[in-house]
């Protein structure tokens, strides 16, 4: 509960918080002049460092507080962001991310000495008349004003225990600003023990701080504690009016709070005696001033400084308005929602069926009115798993800017479709496929400047990425303004591995596939980069294990090379299509359906002798399904063909009969079973039979290959194409 | 009751062990009114208190407050260096019986 809620807040807000900084650093180095930009990159490290200094984590603190220093120092204007500090600053926020995640100062050791490493870089960018780095106290930054008394006034909600917020722990941060001189525990809410709730807070604290830091910086320590503590904050130099304030509003008691304020300095006895004279007059005249005049008449006082914390406090609240719109969840929650909705999806199926079977029309219309609202509760739990894809793309900045880096090449990212949402899992597991795609487009296909200014291409070269929905799927583009794939040199290179035949004939499309069969790499000489031994081959594999195909066009898109990722919405649940062969019962995704037709006798015959038929003028090459998953028995007198199309691509599948829309929730195959190729998983009917997931690519392919192996056999028999003969 | 807060009914001192926070605080809320209904506390001993918050800092305000059989105040003796710098950072060192005078507040 609480501390570790709070932790896992912190984690999450720091997290978010470092994310935006090199989003920021990035757009900083493209417009230098932007003051907010500056001051919201301060404001990310200064935020990280407060919380992470709520949290005691020492580590944390001192490495940040140098970093903090150097924005500090950047937005004032006092430095100038270059590119070398923005690389060095990008990878003290790598270093920052990495302490925070590590949390424990003990597991955090080992990277010391890369932390030095990176301060004593950072050294030169410091002020002259700064601390020495390592000091974990400090942290008044933006100290412009001088060092005097401050008077906190601090009321702790009842659940700031429970949340973790610890009024300790602030105070012990607060006193990392300058020297506690007084600290006075308001216990006079605690309740007998009897009626005690020991985890709710009761306690209030009135703190006097001797510090040079400024009221923004003060009130920073509790911007995260959001509203879980009620704060008063009188600066030094105060009027009466101010401690006026403070009195009325304190539930204890101007007496009491007075004589505080005195034995702590920050009010005379005789101020608070001629306070309490006026109180008393006041209250005989005016009666109870309301709270908001009191303020209106402290604002007045200090308009400047008034005006200045309402604008934080807006942006705090503008900042805050966010998880009222955005609910956290924990992932594993939804994904127990969506495996609980996956078997509803189950349990429906079998409620249909049986109603079907009682024929009772009044049971049949209440399972359909059950399925269609099962429907409805499936899309929108998955539809809650949905995540835009243009924070993955976001990283893609920083990996473009330090891969041009290390190249010298002067490459430019570019994001489109970056609000097209996908599954989180899948989103998760997209990220270094395309990683490797987009160091290879840097790497391969951008050429070096001078090689694009000979071909009078501006010397800046372009990558793209791109995403957009297409029939239940989502694609996703990388593309380059560079070279393109040159065709010969595949080749020649697929002959020297042993790849293709010499006097293979191959279209454009099939040459530029070759380059993702293992052990093809076309450059000879391998770069830091890519050609890690990581081929491409790897980046198909991981991309078919997401159940999506990539493909090569080139020339693409922006002239030089374009990949194409196609990657099923979700990896949970889909619409099948049933259908029988035999006694075994098949799914394939109804988004690949085009449509059904039979396979009448004629056709039927001619197919003995040919693996395809003429479908409306079209050639449609068929699978037949008995004979591919070996299923005994013979055909029955009437055969169906389910027309399949993936990625441009027809296939007809001879099946026995069709039964139909069925919603599939995956089961994937696991243990003995997951090497098996062109199945992807399983599902439970609402009988309780189990039927297999066709997985169509598969398929597609192993057929390919067939037939491929059949012409080159030079045999003309359409039995040995396939995997079985009979 | 774990070993965490041990009460000598004869000696009328509770021990505390481990740590005093907001994980604990209920278990050690349920120790100290058996203590109190016995009738017999007088002295509560911290030098095995390894970590205080603001939850175990609320406790011993409580606990002072707790009538004792003689009608005089619980006593908070052998504070742990932990407790004593958190009990001095919240300026309750004369409240909870930390009587030396190198406390933070003048």
């Amino acid at each position: 509960m609480n501390m570790d809620q709070a932790l896992q807040t912190f984690l999450d807000e720091s997290r978010e918080l470092l994310t935006d900084m090199e989003r920021i650093l990035l757009e900083l180095e493209s417009s230098p002049d932007e003051a907010e930009l500056r001051n919201a990159l301060f404001r990310c490290v200064h935020t990280v460092k407060g919380s992470a200094g709520m949290f005691g984590l020492d580590h944390v603190v001192s490495f940040t507080h140098v970093v903090e220093n150097v924005l500090d120092r950047l937005r004032d204007e006092e430095i100038q962001l270059t590119r070398d500090l923005a690389n060095l600053l990008l990878r003290c926020r790598d270093h920052i991310s990495l302490l925070v995640e590590k949390l424990e100062p003990a597991e955090a050791a080992p990277f010391q000495a890369d932390g030095d490493a990176l301060l004593a870089e950072l050294q030169p960018f410091q002020s002259l008349d700064d601390e020495a780095p390592v000091a974990v106290s400090g942290g008044h930054t933006a100290a412009s004003t001088p060092a005097g008394h401050w008077h906190l006034s601090m009321r702790v909600q009842a659940d700031a225990l429970r949340h973790g917020m610890d009024p300790l722990g602030f105070i012990r941060f607060l006193g990392t600003l300058g020297e506690l001189t007084r600290v006075t525990t308001i216990a006079d809410a605690l309740p007998d023990i009897r009626e005690l709730d020991p985890e709710t807070c009761y306690l209030g604290f009135e703190i006097d701080l001797y510090t040079d830091a400024d009221r923004e910086t003060i009130l920073d320590v509790f911007e995260f504690a959001g509203d879980l503590y009620e704060l008063h904050l009188i600066p030094p130099g105060s009027t009466l009016e101010d401690f006026r304030a403070l009195l009325d509003a304190l539930p204890e008691g101007a007496e009491r709070l007075g004589e505080i304020l005195v034995a702590g300095g920050a009010l005379s006895q005789n101020a608070l005696e001629e306070y309490l004279q006026l109180q008393e007059f006041g209250l005989a005249t005016e009666q109870q001033q309301p709270l908001g005049e009191i303020l209106v008449s402290q604002g007045a006082v200090d308009s400047e400084r008034v005006s200045v914390a309402l604008e934080k406090q807006q942006d705090v609240r503008s900042r805050r308005k966010k998880p009222v719109e955005h609910f956290r969840i924990q992932a594993d929650k939804l994904d127990n929602l969506i495996n609980l909705v996956g078997e509803l999806v189950i349990a429906s199926a079998a409620v249909a069926l049986n109603a079907g079977k009682s024929g009772d029309s009044a049971t049949r219309e209440s399972a359909a009115n059950l399925g269609l609202l099962v429907e409805e509760i499936r899309d929108s739990s998955l539809d809650l798993r949905m995540v835009p894809i243009g924070d993955t793309f976001q990283r893609f900045q920083r990996v473009v800017r330090d891969v041009s880096g290390e190249l010298e090449k002067d490459i430019r990212l570019v994001i489109t479709g970056a609000d097209t949402e996908l599954d989180k899992t899948v989103v998760e597991k997209i990220g270094d496929p395309l990683t490797h795609l987009v160091r290879n487009a840097c790497d391969h296909g951008i050429e070096s400047p001078a090689a694009r200014e000979e071909k009078g291409k501006s010397s800046q070269g372009t990558v793209q990425l791109n995403a957009y929905h297409e029939s239940g799927a989502i694609v996703i583009e990388v593309s380059d303004d560079g070279n393109g794939l040159n065709r010969e040199r595949i080749l020649a290179k697929a002959l020297e591995r042993e790849l293709i035949r010499e006097d293979a004939v191959l279209p454009d499309q099939d040459v530029f596939n070759l380059i993702f069969e293992p052990g093809f790499s076309t450059v000879e000489q391998v770069t830091n980069l890519s050609g890690r031994g990581v081929g491409m081959d790897v980046v198909r594999r991981n991309i078919e294990g997401l159940r999506g195909m990539v493909e090569v066009v080139s020339p693409g898109i922006a002239g030089g090379t374009t990949f194409r990722i196609r990657l099923p919405l979700t990896l949970a649940i889909i619409d099948g299509f049933l259908a029988r062969v035999g006694d075994a019962t098949y799914v394939v995704p109804l988004e690949m359906v085009v449509e059904c037709t039979e396979l009448d006798a004629g056709q039927q015959l001619q197919s003995e002798n040919q693996h395809y038929i003429n479908l409306r003028q079209e050639v449609l090459p068929l699978i037949f399904l008995r004979q591919h998953f070996r299923i005994p028995g013979e055909p029955g007198r009437r055969q169906n063909i389910i027309v399949v199309r993936h990625g441009g691509q027809k296939v007809g599948l001879v099946v026995d009969e069709l039964l139909g829309e069925h919603q599939t929730v995956i089961k994937p195959l696991t243990g003995v079973f997951t090497h098996l190729s062109g199945l992807s998983g399983s599902t439970i009917l609402g009988s309780g039979q189990v039927a297999l997931i066709l997985d169509v690519p598969a398929l597609m392919q192993q057929a390919t290959r067939n037939e491929d192996a059949a012409n080159r056999g030079g045999t003309n028999n359409p039995r040995s194409r396939l995997p079985v003969s009979n | 009751m774990s070993d965490a807060f041990r009460f000598d009914a004869e000696a009328g001192s509770l021990t505390l062990q481990g740590e005093l926070t907001i994980y604990q605080i209920s278990e050690a809320t349920e120790a100290l009114r058996s203590a109190t209904d016995s009738g017999q506390l007088r002295l509560i001993d911290l030098a095995g208190v390894s970590e205080l918050d603001t939850a175990g800092l609320q406790w011993l305000l409580l606990a002072k407050r707790l009538p004792t059989a003689d009608e005089s105040v619980v006593m908070l003796v052998n504070h742990s260096d932990h407790v004593r710098g958190l009990i001095r950072l919240a300026g309750l060192s004369a409240t909870l019986d930390i009587a030396d005078r190198e406390q933070v507040n003048p």
